[in-house]
C-alpha cells in the first residue's frame, strides 16, 4: 500500500493548485532556490551599523579580464529544472524579445505581394472545378443513362444462306414476300414480309436454351428498323420434348415498304433464358441471380 | 521556439494591416455591385425562368390541323377532327358495343410514321388534348385502344394513321389542340424527347359548328384501315 502525502487527497485542479513540495503563496520566497525565477524584491534596507568602522571603503579597482564578461541575460545553464507547479511567475520572456523584430521584419515584404497570387489561383481553380463539377456530373450521369437504354449489342453476321450459332443453338432465317393475312387490299406503301427462323439445338445445351428470342427486327443499309411480330412458334414448351438437331420453325411477319422490302436484313437477338430439366425454382433462381450473361449478342441474317 | 513563432505571426500580422486599404467609395461601389447583381439574378430567376409546364414537357414542335408536323423521330399529321355523341368499343372477344356521353367525344384522325424505329403510343404517357385554357384531356378509356390509333405500329417509311378519341365537355372544344407524345422509357426518360403540338383549328364559330353538328353516333368498327 502506497502512502500519500497528503493523506490521499488528490492535487487540487484550482489555480493556486500547488506542488506537494512548493511552499505556500503567503510565504516569502526562497531565494536560496536555485530554481527560483520569480521577481527579486527590493533588498531590506539595513541600519548603519552602530559602530562605524574607521577609515574610507575604497570601490574595488580591479577589472575582471577572464573569463570573459558575458551577456547577463543569456542564460548559459544547461542543467534541465524540473518543472514545478507552483505559483510562481514564469520566467521573463523579455531577453529574446528585442532581436526578434528585427528577425521577423523582412519576411512580410516577401510574403504580402504573394497572398494575393495564390488566393486568385486558388478562386479560379475553384471556379473551374465547379463548372466541370456542375456540367460533367448531370452529362456523365446521362450519358450512363443513355447507355442503359441502349445497350451496345454485338452483332454476328451471318452470311446468307448459312446458319448462325448461338449458345449451342444453330438459327436459320428465311425472309419472303407474302401478302396481307387479313385480307385487306393492297397498299402501294406497305410490303408484308414473312420471315420463318428456324432453331436447332445442337447439344443438351441447347436444347435447354428454348427461350424466345428476345428481339427479332428487321433492319436496312441505314440501320433503320421495322417491326417483326410472332405468327407462332414450333418450340415445344418443355426442354426434355426439345430434341437435339431437330429444327423447329418460328414464323413471324412484318411490314416494310417496298423499296427495302428486298434489302432489309433479319436481325435476332437469342434470349439467354435457360430451362434446366427438374430443376428446383430454387436453384433456378440462384442460377438466374448469379448468370453474368446478358441477351446482348445479335445476329444479323444477310439476304 | 513557440514564442518565436507567435511572434512573428503577429508581426506579419501587423505588416499585413499595414498594407493601404481600398477606398470607401470603392467599397461602397463594390457593395452596391454586388447588391444589383443579387437583385438581377432575383428578377431573372421571377420573370424568365420557364414555367412548370415548359421545364417539365419535352420539346415541342408546333404545327396546325393538316400540316405534317416534322421532328428528328417522327412525322405527324392530323387529317381531320369529328364530334360523337356516342361511339363504339369492343371487349375482349370482339364484341361491339355502343357507348354514349353526356359530353362530347371528339374524334381525331392522326396520321403518323416514324424516323428510324417502329413505336406504338404508350397508354402510360398518351397523346393529350390540350385545352385553350390550359386543360389537359387523355385519351377516354371508354373506347379500346384495340379501334384506336394506339393499337398500331409507327413505322419507318409509310403513314400509320388512326382516330384518337376524347372524352371533353363542351367548352373545352374551342381552340383545343392535340398534343402528341410518343412513347418513351418508363425507367430512363428521355427528357430532350421531341413531341408535337397541333392546332386542330377550332375557333370560334369552327368550334360552334362542330359541337351543334355533332353526330349522334359515330361507328369505329366500320373503319377498315
Amino acid at each position: 500500500m502506497t502512502e500519500t502525502p497528503m493523506d490521499g487527497t488528490p492535487p487540487r485542479n484550482d489555480p493556486d493548485a500547488r506542488d506537494w513540495f512548493a511552499p505556500p503563496a503567503e510565504q516569502p520566497p526562497d531565494f536560496t532556490d536555485i530554481t527560483y525565477s520569480g521577481p527579486v524584491p527590493p533588498p531590506m534596507p539595513t541600519a548603519p551599523p552602530s559602530v562605524p568602522i574607521p577609515g574610507t571603503l575604497a570601490p574595488p579597482r580591479d577589472l575582471r579580464v577572464w573569463p570573459p564578461l558575458e551577456p547577463e541575460e543569456q542564460d548559459r545553464s544547461t542543467q534541465p529544472f524540473p518543472a514545478l507547479r507552483t505559483n510562481r511567475q514564469p520566467p521573463p520572456a523579455a531577453p529574446a524579445l528585442p532581436s526578434l523584430p528585427r528577425e521577423a521584419a523582412p519576411e512580410p515584404p516577401a510574403d504580402v505581394p504573394a497572398a494575393p497570387t495564390r488566393r486568385t489561383g486558388l478562386l479560379v481553380g475553384g471556379a473551374v472545378l465547379s463548372v466541370v463539377l456542375a456540367v460533367g456530373a448531370p452529362t456523365l450521369f446521362g450519358y450512363q443513362a443513355f447507355r442503359y437504354g441502349r445497350p451496345d449489342y454485338t452483332v454476328h453476321i451471318v452470311p446468307r444462306g448459312q446458319a448462325g450459332v448461338w449458345q449451342h443453338v444453330s438459327w436459320r432465317v428465311t425472309v419472303e414476300k407474302t401478302e396481307d393475312p387479313s385480307g385487306k387490299p393492297e397498299r402501294s406503301d406497305r410490303q408484308w414480309l414473312k420471315v420463318v427462323a428456324t432453331r436447332t439445338a445442337l447439344d443438351a445445351e441447347g436444347a435447354m436454351r428454348h427461350g424466345q428470342p428476345a428481339e427479332v427486327k428487321f433492319t436496312d443499309r441505314d440501320g433503320r428498323t421495322w417491326q417483326v411480330e410472332r405468327v407462332s412458334d414450333e418450340t415445344p414448351p418443355d426442354a426434355k420434348d426439345n430434341k437435339i438437331g431437330t429444327p423447329y420453325r418460328i414464323e413471324m411477319m412484318g411490314v416494310v415498304p417496298p423499296p427495302v422490302a428486298d434489302e432489309v436484313e433479319v436481325t435476332l437477338r437469342p434470349s439467354g433464358y435457360r430451362d434446366v430439366p427438374d430443376q428446383s425454382a430454387e436453384d433456378f433462381m440462384k442460377d438466374v441471380f448469379t448468370s453474368t450473361e446478358k441477351d446482348d449478342h445479335v445476329l444479323r441474317f444477310r439476304r | 521556439m513557440a514564442v518565436t513563432q507567435a511572434e512573428s505571426r503577429t508581426a506579419r500580422r501587423a505588416a499585413r494591416e499595414k498594407r493601404p486599404r481600398r477606398g470607401v467609395g470603392r467599397r461602397i461601389a463594390a457593395g452596391a455591385a454586388g447588391i444589383v447583381l443579387a437583385a438581377a439574378a432575383v428578377y431573372v430567376q421571377q420573370n424568365f425562368s420557364m414555367s412548370f409546364e415548359q421545364r417539365t414537357s419535352y420539346l415541342t414542335y408546333k404545327g396546325r390541323l393538316g400540316e405534317t408536323v416534322e421532328t428528328k423521330r417522327f412525322a405527324v399529321k392530323v387529317l381531320s377532327v369529328a364530334a360523337a355523341h356516342a361511339v363504339d368499343t369492343t371487349d375482349y372477344s370482339n364484341k361491339v358495343t355502343k357507348v354514349a356521353t353526356g359530353n362530347l367525344f371528339l374524334l381525331v384522325d392522326v396520321s403518323a410514321t416514324s424516323t428510324r424505329e417502329p413505336m406504338r403510343l404508350s397508354e402510360s404517357s398518351p397523346p393529350l388534348l390540350l385545352t385553350a385554357d390550359g386543360r389537359r384531356y387523355s385519351p377516354t378509356d371508354k373506347v379500346n385502344a384495340a379501334l384506336t390509333l394506339f393499337n398500331k405500329y409507327i413505322q419507318p417509311g409509310f403513314w400509320s394513321s388512326g382516330l384518337l378519341v376524347f372524352e371533353v365537355p363542351k367548352d373545352a372544344v374551342p381552340g383545343a389542340g392535340l398534343v402528341f407524345i410518343p412513347p418513351n422509357n418508363a425507367f430512363v426518360n428521355d427528357a430532350y424527347a421531341p413531341e408535337a403540338q397541333i392546332d386542330l383549328g377550332l375557333s370560334g364559330t369552327a368550334a360552334d359548328r362542330l359541337v351543334s353538328q355533332a353526330e349522334d353516333y359515330h361507328s369505329l368498327v366500320s373503319v377498315s384501315r
